[in-house]
């Protein structure tokens, strides 16, 4: 039995748990009934745990059934009687042998449902990709062209099996291509490369261009190589020489051809490195930029805003750091409110 | 050595099997009486968890602790049969007030225990009501702390529940009887019997 003091910490469920104490509960003796007599005197503030573990310990001691040697013997008989004769002969050996067949079983169903899945996945399935707010997205194609997709952007991308067939995305948003160059097995030709939007069908063999195609506009930057763009709803052709952009806006009749340089180029392609650029830009195009890269809507209501322009950068991947440059640039306070963004003077 | 009892029972061998049987087949009936009180389901639910443990044993990888092994097994099986969360009893009938223990073979009546564990009638009547007092839920995790020596985390896995519910049971019962015996003259009593 353990000295007094190592019981001085002890709460009921310590007392539960103690050997001695249990071994009291189920066999009272006299010595052990002096032994705690002894230490309740010594610590008198063991007596409520030591109560109520007594009073759990007892309750649980007198409705334990002590079932006798014979009825638990008899009982392990019946269960041996229900136990199937032929595992009681070799049954280690029995088990294992069905198991394995039963698995055999299960792997020849599985095998070619899970390889023909995969097959189905790795050649016949259309991919989706479809980037979120504030998101920027690289992908590579089949062919080892590259695809840089802004946030909010949908590209959809036909089977591999159909690929072999024809080069061609479907496309919404803000995306950078980067297209390989590949020559037909048979005739030696380069294959063409398509990309379908609303407005434009983009055909390439080899090159590097940027689209921008959202609810309002449509402007495709052409920066290395050559491209067929044409308009599938006015009926007419572009070749377009590097350096070029090609815009529409909803209203107009097709397309305008416009030389841009670096600077103007930016507002285009910055976002490839994570940046929202603004050269000039009237409240309208930031609150639609804004909205369609972080996914938020802003607010700019009152005079203040009437004749500004915006110029700078925002960080694409920072909604948080992109607002506080906003409200720096306007001098006003960044409220959110209902899943907008208020712009409100400083009190 | 328990290690080996089962890996002899791995092995086939019907000796070890049964030392296996008699070292845990009281606490599962004790344990699943209080679930569902007809001693024949009981038994045949104790009956099938050792047959299907029998036959599986090749399969089965040695469990860190047998008895909590079984005795998911065991609630898992009345659980099944009744589709529903049975309460667990006190072991003390809620009505009658006598001490429930069933007409089978036993090795002592239930006056007999009691005289056996010094508790008279009037701390008899203490007992039950301290047991009453506590919910199904805390009665079972108590049960299986005191008689099966289970860790909280196997009671957890067992019950369901998770730790902080397991502890804040325990603990509220232990309050509401620290309560009950401030309250009434029990602990009073209970010193009195004590010391005198």
């Amino acid at each position: 039995m353990k000295p007094y003091s190592d019981y001085i910490s002890y709460d009921a469920e310590a007392f539960l748990a103690d050997p001695s104490f249990r071994a009291w509960i189920a066999g009272p003796t006299p010595e052990m009934k002096a032994y705690w007599q002894g230490l309740l005197k010594c610590y008198p503030h063991l007596r409520h745990p030591f109560g109520q573990a007594q009073l759990l310990a007892q309750g649980m001691e007198s409705t334990w059934i002590s079932f006798s040697q014979t009825y638990v013997d008899e009982l392990f008989r019946k269960t041996l009687t229900t136990l199937p004769a032929e595992q009681a002969d070799s049954p280690v050996a029995g088990r294992s042998t069905r198991l394995r067949f039963r698995w055999a079983y299960a792997a020849a169903v599985l095998f070619p449902l899970v390889s023909g899945l995969l097959v189905y996945d790795y050649f016949f399935r259309e991919k989706l990709i479809q980037t979120g707010n504030a998101e920027v997205r690289t992908l590579t194609l089949y062919d080892g062209s590259e695809i840089k997709l802004n946030a909010n952007s949908q590209l959809r991308l036909p089977s591999r099996f159909k690929w072999r067939s024809t080069r061609e995305v479907w496309f919404t948003g803000e995306g950078s291509f980067f297209v390989q160059k590949q020559l037909e097995d048979d005739t030696g030709k380069k294959r063409k490369f398509t990309v379908h939007t609303e407005r434009a069908e983009v055909a390439v063999l080899g090159t590097r261009f940027t689209v921008y195609n959202r609810s309002q506009r449509t402007r495709i930057l052409l920066e290395e190589g050559r491209i067929a763009l044409t308009d599938p709803v006015a009926g007419k052709m572009f070749l377009m020489k590097p350096g070029q952009v090609a815009s529409y806006k909803k209203g107009d009749g097709t397309y305008r051809m416009e030389k841009a340089d670096a600077e103007q180029q930016r507002p285009l392609t910055a976002w490839r490195s994570h940046l929202l650029v603004f050269e000039n830009a009237p409240m309208t195009e930031l609150k639609q930029r804004f909205q369609e890269v972080y996914g938020i809507e802003l607010v700019m209501e009152g005079e203040e805003f009437k004749e500004q322009y915006f110029t700078g950068e925002l960080p694409l991947n920072d909604t948080q750091k992109a607002l506080i440059i906003l409200s720096e640039a306007f001098g006003l306070e960044a409220v959110p409110y209902q899943d907008r963004i208020y712009f409100l003077s400083n009190p | 050595m328990k290690d080996s009892t089962w890996q002899q029972v791995q092995a086939g061998d019907n000796e070890a099997f049964q030392r296996l049987h008699n070292e845990h087949v009281r606490h599962l009936l004790n344990y699943g009486l209080r679930l569902c009180g007809s001693i024949s389901t009981v038994e045949d639910c104790v009956q099938d968890v050792f047959t299907e443990l029998w036959i599986y044993r090749s399969s089965i990888t040695q469990p860190t602790s047998m008895r909590f092994y079984l005795l998911k097994a065991v609630r898992n099986k009345l659980k099944a049969q009744y589709r529903r969360e049975q309460l667990f009893v006190s072991g003390w009938d809620d009505n009658s007030d006598t001490l429930v223990q069933p007409d089978f073979n036993v090795e002592s009546s239930s006056e007999q225990k009691l005289i056996q564990l010094e508790i008279d009638l009037q701390r008899r009547d203490q007992i039950k009501a301290a047991m009453n007092l506590l919910s199904p839920r805390q009665r079972e995790i108590i049960y299986l702390r005191y008689f099966n020596e289970l860790t909280y985390d196997q009671i957890c896995a067992l019950m369901g529940i998770t730790y902080q519910t397991a502890r804040s049971q325990v603990y509220s019962g232990l309050k509401i009887l620290r309560s009950e015996l401030k309250d009434s003259p029990l602990l009073m009593l209970l010193s009195f019997l004590f010391f005198f």
